[in-house]
Parts: structure tokens; sequence; C-alpha cells
């Protein structure tokens, strides 16, 4: 069994790197609270490569307008079809941001329609017990749209999460540095792990 | 009066002592046989101490009540006229002739002396007497069996009705039951004779809090089967004296859990020691460390002392050290040792430094010391935080001795443009009044501070460039035109990093990422250039337009600091050993390096699992095993304590205890709950 590789993806379009730290800090966590292999540092994939086939769970944030080349659309249409999971995290936290128009825009158009995830959903109990979507520190702060997301949305097939899709900016939330860690007295990333043992699990 | 008249009176007084003993009787018998009611009652099917504890008062307010009733009913007995009546109607051969001589109206006639004589020899007396007698001796009878019962009740069953009270479970009559040993347990917990503090009884308790050394006294009533306390490996047998069981021992210094066994079934009781506090000692005087001239004076000291239960004395410590070099002399004295009593108090006292013998160079360490009561686990002794009192040397201070301060930081030394702006405005106002030789001059003192501020932009800009600090300096001062385009300044930084700055910087257009971050700066660059060059020729009011476009770039750069430059991050590599905290050990794995992962927790965890198990099939060992798993807890996961008492509440009290379950799943390490909505802190995007 290879080790798990947390990817990042690339696209054309936006500015899909706008949280560098976001990787490291994911499998930090996860070597922090599971077993689970995982290898030391994330992977960057092109949306439009072949190569996205290779990571069961896919990371997707930016702050830019999002617009899907057609190869970027098709590989992502199979990597969906092919059991990966797909987490598009909106780094404007904004409902009307540019970010969260297109990209939604372009999930249902590669994806399925995004339907409001009910809060006792698996994906909250995969490892960590959540009532819910944790609160971010930038929702609370008024950043962006200046509203706490009560759900997030999701493209479910067979009764299993596709397509992940957050306002909540979890991406300022987790982009530090994973020592920082150390002043946090909840470690903020621990659904992070949720993530990724549902993405490996179900 | 006449003779049948006074033989009325008579009557009267009779009928009227009849019906006030009546009345008291009657009212004896109520408020006993109430009493009786309740302890057949408690007896049989238990009263709850509430209910019994009103009894008293119940049966006297039925008494009093019963005695004005019957007070009432006999008010007759007062009147001749209704005393005459009754006797008419005890001797009908009296013909009304009594009442009829007792009516006024015929009190001066010839009638009344002819029916005196005529009634003469009725001696109705007897008969009067005779019913006045039988209206005492019913409740006469009624009282004496009231009474008689209730002083045949058995002595615990009266002791409940009259004196309800903490512990009186055991006094309870077993009529329609058989005796359990374990049905109550009541504990009497004596505190050390140090604390001065009663005794408390607690009847059922399924823990008990106590001072160390407390003297804990476990009853029950005694059965046929014989109970056996277990501690641990150790079985105490209990002490049976008449209808009781009894075990006495002391409150321990940890923890623990007793299990009472009759053969048939157990109870078990959660002994928590409460640990008598050492002495809070808070020294007031002196405030701080200090250094004295002279070895002269008086040093007053000032403490507060505080205890939990009790101060037994209290008193300065000081240490005197002298000499110098390697050549120390140490001294230690108490000061102002006094006995102390209650549990809080204040200690004053002067040292007098020339009676000390203190010297140049001396050092006095003073501290507050202060010892509790305790004479079970103690005595605890509390120290307060010590003072150094440092006599100076000699000669100490005849030379100055200056410490450089750290290096001023460059950006403190920089005013802001905010300031700037109202120098100049001020400079403005000021203009008419000063002479044109001031106003140049303060303006060009404002000139140079703006030129200080352009160059630190200017650093910024070249920072993010790749350039080094000095690049403005280096490679923008000294061009003629002095004011740059955005792209003139980044085809110059390009020029000093020897590389295209159209290539180097993915530069296409105008709005490239690079030039939409420092657009705003080298907007404010170029204005802070047109504004330092109008203060510079002592034109402050022509100043002032480009100083406001340097500000309000600067906001726009702050408020462009959100957008991220594009390009590959540089990969953050993730030490996965430290952060499993495997170490290098090949046989360390993540799981049993891991801190929480195992350990005692760990081993709650799984008895915590198996209670619950128990707790769902309905086994009545499964409330025992939370309870102990309650007692682990206190010292390997205290944190869990709480909500696993609340569990074993709800679970017996019939609550829904999924909540608390869950939270001391939490505590124990098993599944955290994630219904943190907000962490403390964050880092900003």
């Amino acid at each position: 069994m290879s080790d798990f590789v947390f990817a990042t993806g690339q696209y054309e379009s936006g500015d899909w790197d706008s949280a560098p730290l976001v990787p490291a800090n994911v499998i930090d966590a996860v070597a922090r609270y599971t077993s689970i292999p995982v290898a030391p540092s994330g992977a960057i994939v092109s949306l439009a490569s072949s190569d996205v086939l290779r990571y069961p769970l896919l990371y997707l944030t930016g702050h830019l307008p999002v617009r899907f080349t057609a190869g970027e659309r098709a590989m992502l249409q199979t990597y969906l079809a092919r059991g990966g999971m797909l987490f598009v995290d909106d780094h404007n936290h904004d409902v009307d941001g540019a970010f969260h128009t297109t990209a939604v825009e372009e999930l249902e158009r590669t994806a399925g329609p995004l339907v409001e995830l009910p809060n006792d959903h698996d994906l909250y109990s995969a490892f960590f017990e959540f009532d819910g979507p944790p609160t971010t520190a930038h929702e609370l702060n008024g950043w962006g749209d200046n509203l706490v997301h009560k759900q997030l949305r999701a493209v479910i097939r067979g009764g299993r999460i596709v397509v992940l899709y957050s306002n909540k900016d979890y991406s300022s939330e987790w982009s530090y540095h994973p020592d920082n860690k150390r002043f946090l007295s909840v470690d903020n990333t621990r659904f992070a792990v949720n993530l990724v043992v549902y993405a490996l699990s179900r | 009066m006449t003779g049948a008249g006074a033989g009325v009176r008579a009557s009267r007084r009779v009928l009227i002592a009849a019906v006030i003993l009546g009345s008291v009787l009657w009212s004896v018998v109520s408020m006993v046989g109430l009493l009786d009611v309740a302890m057949a009652l408690d007896a049989f099917i238990g009263v709850p101490r509430g209910v019994r504890s009103w009894m008293i008062p119940i049966a006297g307010i039925v008494g009093v009540g019963t005695l004005i009733l019957r007070l009432w009913w006999g008010r007759r007995a007062g009147s001749v006229q209704s005393v005459a009546l009754f006797i008419e109607h005890l001797v009908p051969d009296l013909r009304y002739r009594l009442v009829t001589a007792m009516d006024r109206h015929y009190e001066s006639t010839p009638l009344a002396s002819r029916l005196d004589e005529q009634l003469a020899p009725a001696g109705w007396e007897r008969t009067v007497a005779a019913e006045g007698a039988k209206r005492i001796i019913r409740p006469l009878a009624a009282s004496a069996v009231v009474l008689t019962a209730m002083a045949f009740a058995p002595s615990g069953t009266s002791r409940r009705v009259f004196q309800p009270g903490a512990g009186d479970a055991l006094d309870r009559v077993a009529l329609a039951r058989a005796v359990d040993p374990l049905a109550d347990l009541v504990v009497t917990i004596a505190p050390p004779p140090y604390v001065n503090r009663a005794s408390q009884t607690f009847e059922n308790p399924e823990e008990v809090h106590a001072l160390v050394g407390s003297d804990v006294r476990v009853q029950g009533v005694a059965g046929e089967r014989s109970v056996v306390m277990v501690a641990g490996a150790q079985r105490t047998a209990t002490v049976t004296q008449g209808a009781r069981w009894a075990v006495r021992f002391p409150m321990p210094p940890r923890p623990e859990l007793r299990r009472f066994e009759d053969g048939q079934r157990g109870r078990q009781l959660l002994l928590v020691p409460v640990t008598d506090s050492a002495p809070v000692v808070r020294l007031d005087a002196p405030p701080r460390d200090t250094v004295l001239p002279d070895p002269t004076g008086v040093i007053d000291l000032a403490a507060t002392l505080a205890d939990d239960y009790g101060l037994d004395a209290g008193w300065f410590e000081v240490i005197v050290s002298t000499g110098q070099g390697e050549s120390f002399q140490f001294g230690t004295a108490r000061v102002s040792e006094r006995p102390l009593a209650g549990t809080s108090a204040q200690l004053r006292a002067g040292i007098d430094l020339v009676a000390l013998g203190a010297t140049h160079g001396a050092f006095l360490h003073v501290r507050a010391v202060a010892r509790d009561l305790n004479t079970v686990s103690g005595p605890g002794i509390g120290v307060s935080e010590t003072r150094t009192v440092r006599v100076a040397r000699r000669g100490e201070y005849d030379s100055i001795a200056l410490e450089a301060l750290p290096p001023l930081a460059a950006d403190s030394s920089l005013l802001s443009q905010r300031l700037l702006i109202m120098l100049a405005e001020e400079l403005v106002q000021r203009r008419p009044e000063l002479s044109e030789t001031t106003v140049t001059r303060e303006s060009r003192a404002i000139a140079r501070d703006q030129e200080r501020l352009r160059r630190r932009v200017a650093e910024i800009i070249f920072m993010r460039l790749g350039d080094a600090e000095a690049g403005e300096h280096a490679h923008v001062e000294d061009t003629p035109a002095g004011a740059l385009s955005p792209e003139d300044l980044l085809a110059a930084a390009g020029a000093a990093t020897a590389e295209g700055a159209g290539e180097a910087l993915d530069f296409h257009g105008d709005e490239t990422p690079v030039v939409a971050v420092n657009r705003p700066l080298l907007e404010a660059y170029n204005a802070m250039w047109d504004a330092g060059r109008a203060l510079g020729v002592a034109d402050p009011e022509g100043a002032l337009p480009h100083m406001y476009a340097a500000l309000e770039a600067i906001q726009r750069a702050r408020a462009a600091e959100r957008i991220y430059l594009r390009g590959r991050p540089a990969a953050a590599v993730i030490d996965l050993p430290r952060v499993r905290l495997s170490g290098t050990a090949p046989t360390s794995t993540p799981a049993d390096r891991r801190p929480g992962a195992g350990g005692s927790r760990a081993r709650l965890l799984g008895r915590y699992r198996a209670a619950l198990t128990r707790v769902a099939m309905g086994a009545p060992d499964g409330l025992d095993s939370l309870m102990l798993l309650r007692l682990a807890a206190l010292t390997d996961a205290p944190d869990a304590v709480v909500p696993l008492n609340e569990a074993v509440s709800a679970l017996r009290e019939g609550r829904e205890p999924g909540g608390f379950l869950r939270r001391a799943l939490a505590a124990l390490g098993g599944v955290p709950v994630g219904s943190v909505a907000a962490t403390p802190w964050s880092i900003m995007p």
C-alpha cells in the first residue's frame, strides 16, 4: 500500500496556490492523529493531467474566478467517476465573491448539483466527532461575506461525497505553519483528518 | 338564692369541669393518635423525612383545634338556664319545675319558694355528677389507649417521628419487609479535632467527601447476614451492636472505594478525600526588592496569612548573608513568631538593621511563613515569596556605570505619512505668523522625514523584487528624473537584479499580479517624491495633495495584501517521526509512542466501553462499573470525573445520559468532540 499523498489541484485560471501551507498542515494533522501512512509532503497536480487519478483526495482553493478548461473538466469528470473526492474551499469566504460564483457554476457543470450536506453526515464522525462543519475564525471575524455558514455543500453519488464545497475559508484557517499548532488550545485542523479518513474509507 | 338555684350552680361547676377536662383529653387523644398513625405508617411503608419533620407541628395544630372545638361544643355548660334544661333532660320527673324556678321572672314570687320546696328532695346532683364523669371517662380511656400505643411503639419508630434527622433511616422498624442489612447505609463523618467542626451524617451517599483523617463511621441495620467491608484485597468484618452493624475507619489520603457485602449483594461507597491546604501567605511589605544605601533604620514587614481550616502560628524568616567574594556568612532568624487563631491573620514586624548587625554589602532575604493546625496530614507550611533587601557595598555609588540602550528599531524612527501630513498642515496654518526662514527650515525638516519614509517604501518594493534593501538608493536615487512610472521602477528593479523585469516577473500588460501588488506602493513612492520636492522649496501647501495621494496609495497597498502572488510554492516537508513522536527506535510504532494513545487513559477507555456495554444490557453492575471508573479517573483522568459523575446521576435518576457519556468518552481520549465553535487564536490569512 502506498502512502497517502495530499494533492492540491492546479488549474489554469485563478490563484490555485493561495493557501500554500494548508497541505503541510493537513499532513501534520493526519500524522498526528492517525496511523495512516502519509507522505511527508504534498503534491501539486494539474487538473488536466491524468496524474490526478493517483490521488484519492484533491484540494482546490483560490480567490479568483475559476474557469476550467475543457481538458480540466474532462479529467475532473473522469476523476470523480473513478472514485476520487474533490474538496473545494472558497478562500474568499464570500458567497458574492468571484471564486464562489464561478467555482459553483463550474462544479455543477462538471459534477452535478451541489446540495447542502446534513450536519449529521458520516463525514462529521469519520474520525473526530463534529456537530457540523467547524466554524472558522475568519467567519467569526467577519471576513468576506460576514456570514457563519452552517453547512457545507456537496455532490453526492451513491451515498458518497464526491465533491465537497465549503465557504468556510478553511484555506485561511489552516494556512499556517504546523509548528504553530502548539499555540492552539484546540487544533483547528482536526476536521481535515475527517476529510482524509472519509476520502480513504468511503 | 334558693336551694334549687344553688344546686343548679353546683351542677354547672361540675359540668364545666367535665367539659374542660374532657376537651383536654380529646385534644390529647387527637394529637397522640395522629402521631401513632404516623408511626404506624412509617413502620409499614416508610414516611419521608420531610413529611415526618412536619408531624409534630401538625399534631399540635390538630390537638389545639380539637380542644377549641370541644370547648365550643360544651360552651352551654356555663349557662344556668342551659344547665337547668340539661338537668330536666336527665331527670324528666322534674317536669320543668327546675327551669321555671331558674326563670328570673319568677325569682321573687311565691311560686319560686313553692317550687324550691318541691325541688328540695329531687336530688339530681348525683345524676349530674355521673353524667359529668361519663364525659370524662371516654376520652380518658381513649387517651390511655393512644398513649399506651405510643409507649409501646418501637423506640426507633418514635425517634423517627419525634426527632427526624439525617441517619434515622436505620431507626425504621421493618414490619412489612425482611431485614436487608445493606438497604440503608448511614455514614457519619467526624472531622479531625483540630478542625473544630461538628460531625455530619449522610444517608445512603454514593460518595463521601471528607478531610483526610476524618473518622468515618458506616452503619446499617443488622440482619441475619453479616456485612463485610472490602477495600481492595482487604476484608474487614463489621461490628454488630444491637440492631445495627457498624464499621469505622479514618479517611484515606487517596480516593478509595469501599464495598460492603453481605454474601448476597453489595453496595459501594466512594471515599473522596479533601486535602487540608497549606496556608496562603502574602508578603505585603516590603513590596519589592530594595537596595539600601546604609545598614541603618528599620525595615517594616507585613504579611497576610490565610488557611482553609485554621492557622496555628506565623512568623517572618530572615536570612542574612554578609561578606563578599568567596567569603560569605549566613544567618537565619525567625522574627515575630506568634501563635495564631482563626483562618486569617495579619503579621507585622520590624527589622532593625543595626540590631541585626547588617553591614555594607549584606543581603537580607525576607519571607513570611505560616503553619496550620493540621495534625493529621500536616502541619501544612505556607510561605510567601521572598524579597531581597540589599545594603549597598561601600563605594558602590562612587562610580557611574551606564548600560547602553539597545539600538532602536529602524521603523520606530520613521514618522508615518499621517504624522507628516499633520505637520505639514500645521505648518500651513502657522505660516502667516512665521518668518520665511522659519517656514523654510521647518518645511525642509518635514521634507527630510518624507524622504526617509519614501526610502522605506522603496525598500519594501525592492525587497519584493528580490533586490537588497539598498536597491532604491543604489539604482533609483541617482536617476535624474527622480519620479518614475511603476513600469520604469520595475524595469529599474529588474536591471538591479540583472534580469529583464518583464520576463522575470511574468509581466504581461499592466495588470500582472506583481504590478497589481506593487502599483499602490509605487504610486505612494512617486507621490512622496513630489511631496518631498515641494517641501524642499518651502511649499507645504503644494506638498499636501501629494502627501494625501501617498497616504491613500499606502492604504490601497495594505488592502491589496490579501492577494497572493502566483507561482509554485516551496514544498513544505513534514517531519513525520517528530509529529508522531515515534523517535528512531525501529520497534516504535506511532500508536504506542503517541501521547494519550496508551497508558492509564487507554485502560480507562477500555473499561469505559465495557461498562457502557453492561449499562446498555441493563446489567445492574454497569452503574457500579461506571462508579469504579469514576474513582480511577480521579487520579488518572480528572477531566473525565465530572461527566462521569453526571452520567451516573442521570442513569440513576432515569434521565438521558447521552451527552454526559459522550463528554466522558471525549475526556478519556476516545472520540474527541468537535463542538468547539471558535478557536481562541489563529493565523490571519
